[in-house]
């Protein structure tokens, strides 16, 4: 790329252009490289991150467009006519292919283009100017590698996009698999739990109880799996329910299963508004910030919960007096598979991918809502769950 | 009266142990394999109830749901899926079910509950109904 702007520069002087204008274009040729090599850098560096990886790329994009259409103009002004005779195939032939390709496309494009003028020339016996034939010649290849990075990095979010939507079906895929025995399971216990044709003794109703806690687990890291897919809330189906009624039956659901059922402290709810919601996913998200609250406090802490509402939220308070986390611990939380969460279990250090808190913001945001996290070091953890109030006429809108 | 309830299942498991749990509580639960057997049975007998499945063999719940559409006004249609797909609970909705529930959610007891419930509930309703 640089001989080829090296060579771009030399051939402007030799075709009479001022030093300005060769400037103006190593400029652009140079400036072209540094930007595109570092957008490559970053977007290897942000590794398994398909989402800043695919918005690099659309920066890249865009920038590339800009320069190309700046080189477009100046070029434009040296030689218009030429520019789109010779542009033109190369043009068609950089949207079939790419990279390097164009140049070989160009190359030939180019030497066929002289071959024409040359045999024209022998012809009709006329003499031609050939000093202005080495502008488009030996510069417009540098502007065809550009439009050939071009295609490129649309390529590149093609391929993001591909891989992105791949993994969420092979993901969806292996969640509904494992959702089938886990409910199996769920049945099978729940038969045990309520058989009334033998009485149970105390230790295998302990080894029910620890099984169906540990099937709950499971069950609900397979939701927090599908609902983690970036594209799994767009339509959601909204219905009308008591948010409080909700929340109690969550908190204790979960409270049980944790055997903190004491710890459990409601705090009085003067709630009477509906909301519009999902309640398969706002049972999802609640029963994911309860069983965060019990996981990181301990046994004897209160748990404390509380529904309110204002003139247009409504609200769901859920405090813990667990260790807290800090603001960087906050942000890891509610991304999707960080780094840190795949490196920790390639180390075997981590007790999860930690897509809980990541599905619950989702969710919320789907529902036009908020989650938002309090958190300090030995203050314990405050999770606020905002939904907007609707009105009754508002109740079949969806996210499509 | 007991109540007659259809549940449109095709794994054994659930079957079992769904049909223990119904029958206890004195429902009277017949079971169909795939919605093609399902759409047959609901065709000889009206039902109050119907618990059905969205992955089945043959005619699967969407379908059955398009194809069952001259159903008695009382039946309630109630699915029991691991689905969870808005689109599938949408189309589900608009095709008349009056629940969607999620087998993780809703095991034996649970849904026992839930029916129990609806009865109070509609009962309560039509009482109410029946005062205006």
């Amino acid at each position: 790329m640089l001989l080829v702007a090296g060579v771009a520069i030399g051939t402007t002087l030799l075709a009479g252009n001022n030093m300005t204008t060769a400037l103006l274009y190593l400029c652009i040729l140079i400036g072209g490289l540094i930007i595109n090599g570092l957008f490559a850098v970053f977007v290897h560096v942000a590794e398994t991150q398909l989402r800043t990886q695919r918005l690099l790329t659309f920066a890249q994009l865009t920038l590339d467009l800009a320069m190309a259409g700046v080189v477009t103009f100046v070029m434009g002004g040296i030689e218009a006519r030429t520019t789109i005779l010779f542009a033109f195939p190369i043009v068609a032939a950089a949207l079939i292919f790419h990279g390097s390709l164009v140049l070989l496309v160009a190359s030939l494009c180019g030497a066929t283009y002289v071959t024409a003028v040359l045999f024209g020339q022998y012809v009709s016996g006329q003499s031609i100017d050939l000093t202005l034939l080495t502008v488009p010649l030996l510069f417009y290849p540098a502007v065809f590698l550009l439009l050939g990075q071009i295609m490129k990095s649309l390529e590149h979010i093609e391929i993001i996009e591909a891989r992105e939507k791949a993994y969420d079906a092979f993901l969806s895929l292996i969640a509904h698999q494992l959702k089938h025995p886990a409910s199996a399971v769920t049945t099978i216990i729940d038969a045990m739990d309520h058989s009334k044709s033998t009485a149970l003794d105390p230790e295998t109703r302990q080894y029910i109880t620890m099984l169906k806690a540990e099937n709950e687990n499971q069950t609900r890291l397979i939701d927090n799996l599908l609902e983690a897919a970036p594209h799994r809330h767009e339509e959601l189906h909204l219905e009308a329910l008591r948010l409080d009624e909700l929340v109690d039956k969550i908190a204790q659901k979960v409270a049980s299963a944790n055997e903190r059922l004491d710890d459990l402290k409601k705090m009085p709810h003067s709630i009477q508004s509906e909301v519009y919601a999902s309640s398969i996913r706002l049972g999802l998200v609640l029963t994911n910030v309860f069983d965060n609250a019990f996981r990181y406090s301990h046994p004897g802490d209160d748990v404390q919960y509380a529904v309110e509402e204002d003139s247009d939220m409504v609200k769901v308070l859920i405090r813990d007096s667990g260790k807290g986390m800090s603001e960087e611990q906050i942000a890891h939380q509610l991304e999707r598979f960080t780094n840190e969460g795949i490196r920790g279990m390639e180390d075997g250090h981590v007790g999860g991918l930690g897509l809980g808190l990541f599905a619950a913001s989702q969710i919320m945001h789907a529902h036009g809502g908020q989650l938002h996290i309090h958190s300090g070091s030995e203050v314990g953890t405050t999770v606020i769950l905002t939904l907007p109030k609707e009105q009754a006429d508002d109740k079949t809108r969806t996210n499509d | 009266m007991t109540k007659r309830v259809l549940m449109i299942e095709d794994f054994p498991v659930m079957q079992k142990f769904y049909k223990n749990a119904l029958e206890q509580e004195g429902y009277q639960l017949d079971v169909a394999d795939d919605g093609e057997v399902a759409l047959r049975m609901v065709a000889e007998t009206d039902y109050d109830v119907i618990l059905l499945d969205m992955l089945l063999p043959n005619v699967n719940g969407i379908e059955f749901l398009e194809r069952f559409s001259s159903r008695p006004p009382q039946t309630k249609i109630i699915v029991l899926s691991d689905f969870t797909d808005e689109s599938r609970i949408k189309r589900a909705r608009e095709l008349g079910v009056s629940d969607y529930l999620v087998k993780s959610d809703y095991p034996p007891s649970e849904l026992v509950k839930k029916l129990n419930e609806l009865d109070g509930v509609s009962a309560t309703t039509d009482d109410a109904k029946g005062q205006s």
